[in-house]
Order: structure tokens, then C-alpha cells, then sequence
């Protein structure tokens, strides 16, 4: 893995074990995830702003599934606390996380950039 | 075997496809609850891996769904959970799944869950082909292959119903081999065995397609002709005895022929039906008991009402 000030958005090794060590699936992987996580991101901040909390925590499950898959852990975090949040009624901090989430999945965005299959 | 991977969330549904594909199954895909339930109707599904929330309809739903209805075959299904709650697994077998596999899912243990899942619809397949092995048994005679007197007893009621109903023709015959307890006597059991065999063939061969035959009991056999008036069952009732005779199995106590015949019954329900099931057998058993007075190897036929319709 390439030394980087940042921690790599992704697991590598553990990404590709669950990819079953096949590099050229994981990226293609990865470009679904990025693809349906924006979609459900998109989703996610609309249902914020009209205070639909429930769709808050139903899009966010979503994208703490498939970012467990991918061993995307910063992800997963993120959209765990959103979930659970949003699960619980509880409004406060969800917009920053939200952009939180947006941001890395951005990351994951530009590693996936790096990565080749 | 085929199984159906239900996710609605497209990376998980990809993995999960790929990994279960790499397994060596076949495998389809459903994005929800709905779409693998139309799935599971139009194909042979074996086994679904499911997860758990999903629009439309969820993991649990779609197994209740599956426990409910009679798909016509068991359907094993695996429950993808969250870690995290462990009351989940609980609620998921509670609901009907068969198993459940925590999220995120690890090959291993997946391949693992699948190959236990698969050995126990293989133990079900060979126990449901066992049950069926032995209901077909006790609905045949071990020694003459036919059907037996419950099979008959089925069979005769279900035809006497759909004749009363729909107001049809039904006959049925009794049929009784000529002196036979003389021709066991004089042979030995195992020769009366192996004439019981030829005779019991032969009569099967001869009737219909549409027709049944029978052993009753003992030296007796029976038979249904659906949608057949008396004049039809006697033709069928005189092929049955010239079939008999053709096999030509020395009888020398049978006279005059000196070979195995028969004696036939027959009895009709014309409609619109007037009598019973058990008058109408009972009209059979007295034509047969007529034919064997009259000097047997031949076919006599009674019509219940003569004998049985309230005066």
C-alpha cells in the first residue's frame, strides 16, 4: 500500500480477501459502490431536509452494508452513526455527518481512481 | 441447485452472487422481497439467501411468505443478519429461516452455511422420494404389481363421485378365477402364486387406457370403467376372459376347458344414479356369483336398480 498522510479510505487487504483476492472484481466493485452510494447519498440529504428520519436511516443502511463489503471502514462508521441516529429520531449532528459521508466517500472515490483492477 | 440471492443493495447483491457463482451453484438475483417472490414461483429455487431489510418486502416477510404458502417443495432459506443485534437471530428462525449468517458475511463461513443447507434439502429430497416409494406400496399388491383392494376402494369411490356428479355411465366388474382353490390344491401355492401373476397381467393389459385394474382379494379381481354403459363393460368384461384363455394355463379340474378361466361380473350406474357406491358393487358381486352358477368362464351382467332401488 502506498505510504500516504492520509489512512487509506479502504482496507486494502481485507477489501480484496472479501473480493476473493481478485482485484480487477474489487474495482469493479468499488465503482458500484460509488455509483449507488452517491444515489443514496443524494437520497439521504433530501430526506434530511425535509426531516424524514426514518429514509434518513433506511439510505444510510445502505451504504453501511455495502461499505463493509468493501472494507471501506471509515464509511461503514459514518453511516452506522447516521443509521443509528436517524433510527432513533435523533436529528442533532446528522447534517454534519451527512457531509462527513459525502466526503469520504469522496476519498473512496479518489482511491478508486488509483486503483487499478 | 439453484439459488436465489435476494439484496437489495448492489454491491452486497454483486458479492453475494459472484461468491455463491464461485461456489459452483447456480444462481439468480432479486433486488427485493417481491421480485424474489415472483422468482421463487417461476423457478426451481432450492435455496435463498436473503437479507434481511429491503423495501417493498423485507427478509422476514419474504420468509413468513415462503412458510405460508405450499410452493410444492421445501425451500431453505438463510437470513443475512446484523451482527451487532443478536436478538435478530432469534426472530429470524423464530419467522422460519433456516439459518442466518451474520453481516458482513465472510466466504467461508458462507460456503459452509450453503453446503449444510444443501445436505439437508438433499436429506429431504431422498426422505420425500422414500414416503412417496412407500405410499405407492400401499397402494399396490406385492404379488401381482397391481393395484391393491385400498387402491381399488380410492379409485372406485373417486370414480363413483365424478359419475354421480357430473351424471355419467360407470361400470364396474368383479372378476373371480374358476375353481382356483382345486387348481391351488392339485399345483401347489406356488403355482397358484404364479397364475394369480399371469392372470393379474393379463387383465391389466386388456383393459383401457382410461380402466383400472385391481386385485381384490385372494383369487378376485376388480375393475372401473369410467364413462362406460353395460353393453361397453361386457365387451371389455368378454376381451378380459378371452384374454385369460389365450395364456392357456392347464387346469384339468376346470371343466369343461381344462384351463384357467374366469368368471366376470358387471354392474352399471346409468344416470341419472339411483343407487349407491356399495349397491353398485354389491350388483356386481351378485352378476358374479350369477356367472359362477351358470357355469363360469363367462360374463354376467345385473343392473343395480333391479335388484337394490327402493320399491
Amino acid at each position: 500500500m502506498t505510504v500516504s498522510a492520509e489512512v487509506c479510505p479502504v482496507d486494502l487487504a481485507d477489501g480484496l480477501a472479501r473480493a476473493g483476492d481478485d482485484r480487477e472484481f474489487y474495482r469493479e466493485l468499488l465503482d458500484l459502490f460509488l455509483e449507488d452510494a452517491r444515489q443514496r447519498l443524494t437520497r439521504l440529504e433530501s430526506a434530511l431536509s425535509v426531516g424524514d428520519l426514518q429514509e434518513v436511516a433506511a439510505t444510510a443502511h445502505g451504504i453501511k452494508g455495502a461499505a463493509a463489503n468493501l472494507a471501506a471502514l471509515r464509511a461503514r462508521e459514518i453511516a452506522c452513526a447516521i443509521e443509528s441516529r436517524g433510527r432513533s429520531g435523533d436529528g442533532a449532528g446528522l447534517t454534519a455527518l451527512a457531509g462527513e459521508l459525502a466526503a469520504e466517500i469522496e476519498r473512496v472515490a479518489a482511491f478508486t481512481r488509483s486503483f487499478t483492477g | 441447485m439453484r439459488i436465489l440471492v435476494v439484496e437489495d443493495e448492489p454491491v452486497s447483491r454483486r458479492m453475494l452472487t459472484a461468491a455463491v457463482a464461485r461456489m459452483g451453484y447456480d444462481v439468480v438475483a432479486a433486488a427485493d422481497g417481491r421480485e424474489a417472490w415472483d422468482v421463487l414461483r417461476a423457478e426451481q429455487i432450492g435455496l435463498v439467501v436473503t437479507d434481511w431489510m429491503m423495501p417493498e418486502m423485507d427478509g422476514l416477510q419474504l420468509v413468513q411468505k415462503i412458510r405460508g404458502c405450499e410452493l410444492g417443495r421445501y425451500v431453505y432459506v438463510i437470513l443475512l443478519t446484523s451482527r451487532s443485534e443478536s436478538s435478530d437471530a432469534a426472530e429470524a428462525l423464530e419467522a422460519g429461516a433456516d439459518d442466518f449468517v451474520g453481516k458482513p458475511w465472510h466466504r467461508d463461513e458462507l460456503m459452509a452455511r450453503l453446503t449444510a443447507g444443501r445436505r439437508i434439502l438433499d436429506l429431504q429430497a431422498a426422505l420425500q422420494e422414500k414416503n412417496l416409494l412407500l405410499e405407492r406400496m400401499t397402494r399396490v399388491d406385492g404379488l401381482t404389481g397391481i393395484g391393491n383392494r385400498r387402491h381399488f376402494d380410492e379409485e372406485y369411490r373417486r370414480a363413483f363421485e365424478l359419475a354421480r356428479r357430473f351424471q355419467r355411465f360407470l361400470s364396474v366388474a368383479m372378476i373371480d378365477i374358476d375353481r382356483f382353490k382345486a387348481y391351488n390344491d392339485r399345483f401347489g401355492h406356488e403355482a397358484g402364486d404364479n397364475a394369480l401373476r399371469a392372470v393379474a397381467a393379463a387383465i391389466d393389459e386388456t383393459v383401457r387406457t382410461a380402466d383400472h385394474a385391481f386385485r381384490y382379494g385372494g383369487e378376485e379381481f376388480s375393475c372401473v370403467f369410467p364413462e362406460t354403459d353395460a353393453s361397453g363393460a361386457i365387451i371389455v368384461a368378454d376381451r378380459l376372459r378371452a384374454a385369460v384363455e389365450r395364456l392357456a394355463i392347464g387346469h384339468p379340474e376346470n371343466l369343461p376347458s381344462g384351463i384357467v378361466t374366469i368368471s366376470v361380473g358387471v354392474s352399471t350406474l346409468q344416470p341419472p344414479p339411483r343407487v349407491g357406491a356399495e349397491d353398485l358393487l354389491r350388483a356386481a358381486d351378485q352378476a358374479l356369483y350369477r356367472a359362477k352358477n351358470d357355469g363360469r368362464n363367462r360374463t354376467v351382467a345385473l343392473t343395480p336398480e333391479e335388484l337394490f332401488a327402493p320399491r
